[in-house]
């Protein structure tokens, strides 16, 4: 898988995700008055999504590396 | 314990509901209340703000819903109430219109186009001035749908489109076109879209519940 493959399926999935999270929490029916739900929530939300996408990105890249190289694949260190 | 409501159905078919689980999870189970049936569970408490994994159970249990072949009306993340009475009651006072969606749409699903990026015909205007945050949020809603309104697909995919809503996905450029399909005529659109070279790239999200087009028509 090359570079730009991973890159369509980054892009693919942020799209999918993105979706999901905008139609969940911003679309649909209200019926309460005591949603707390606010943008500050969305945000962080599509924050925590990127750092999601980006260290599995992160990582299909480094093993496919190693693999190449012929080495052993090593555990990556999570993200600060 | 509060009871977290999921979405909305038509009180006939509740029994179609098949058994799942919600948040923290608890069974989720359909209320009775009158001419609609509420899709709720019970919590130890509401959820004081979503996560991926909350906002990916509540779309769940609708799925769950609507792949038994109920057409159901998503209710926003983040609705809980003090017992099932209590959101019995709150469904039954502003439930009419909601009910009227499910009657003239019963059958229907959500389908959703999900674009990367379309063309902008012109760049973003230039703030002024400096403006509150609350303000800087309408002024973003207001460019989205501007940035919108010329798009259209529906005449394109052809009638399996009963109704189109188009807006912009915040925060990115992907662009996202929200269709009224009928189940039975779903194969005629995943058909139309794949005949559309302008679409080849385009990601096709459901069936789904009804989340744009949970409300009346304005």
């Amino acid at each position: 898988m090359t570079d730009a493959n991973l890159e369509e399926i980054y892009e693919s999935e942020q799209l999918v995700l993105s979706d999901l999270i905008n139609r969940v929490l911003d679309k649909g029916v209200v019926i309460s008055a005591n949603i707390t739900i606010s943008i500050a929530d969305i945000d962080l939300i599509q924050l925590d999504l990127r750092l999601l996408i980006s260290s599995v990105t992160t990582l299909a890249k480094r093993r496919e590396k190693a693999a190449a190289l012929g080495h052993v694949p090593v555990r990556s260190h999570p993200r600060p | 314990m509060a009871t977290y409501l999921y979405g909305l159905i038509l009180a006939r078919n509740a029994p179609r509901m098949p058994a799942t689980l919600g948040l923290e999870d608890a069974r989720a189970r359909v209320l009775r209340c009158e001419t609609l049936g509420a899709i709720v569970s019970t919590m130890e408490e509401a959820p004081a703000r979503p996560t991926l994994d909350t906002v990916r159970i509540h779309d769940a249990v609708l799925q769950a819903a609507v792949d038994a072949g109920a057409t159901a009306a998503a209710v926003r993340f983040g609705q809980s109430f003090a017992g099932d009475d209590e959101a019995c009651r709150h469904v039954i006072e502003r439930g009419d219109r909601i009910a009227r969606v499910l009657e003239q749409n019963d059958g229907c699903v959500e389908m959703r186009l999900l674009l990367a990026s379309v063309p902008e015909d012109d760049p973003p205007p230039t703030p002024e001035k400096e403006i509150g945050p609350g303000r800087a949020y309408l002024e973003s809603l207001r460019e989205e749908k501007d940035q919108t309104e010329h798009l259209a697909l529906r005449g394109a995919i052809g009638p399996s489109v009963r109704a189109e809503k188009v807006e912009r996905l915040p925060r990115s450029h992907g662009v996202v076109f929200s269709h009224l399909v009928l189940r039975d005529e779903m194969g005629e659109y995943r058909h139309a879209i794949s005949t559309l070279p302008a679409l080849a790239d385009a990601k096709v999200v459901g069936p789904l519940a009804l989340y744009s087009f949970a409300e009346p028509a304005s």
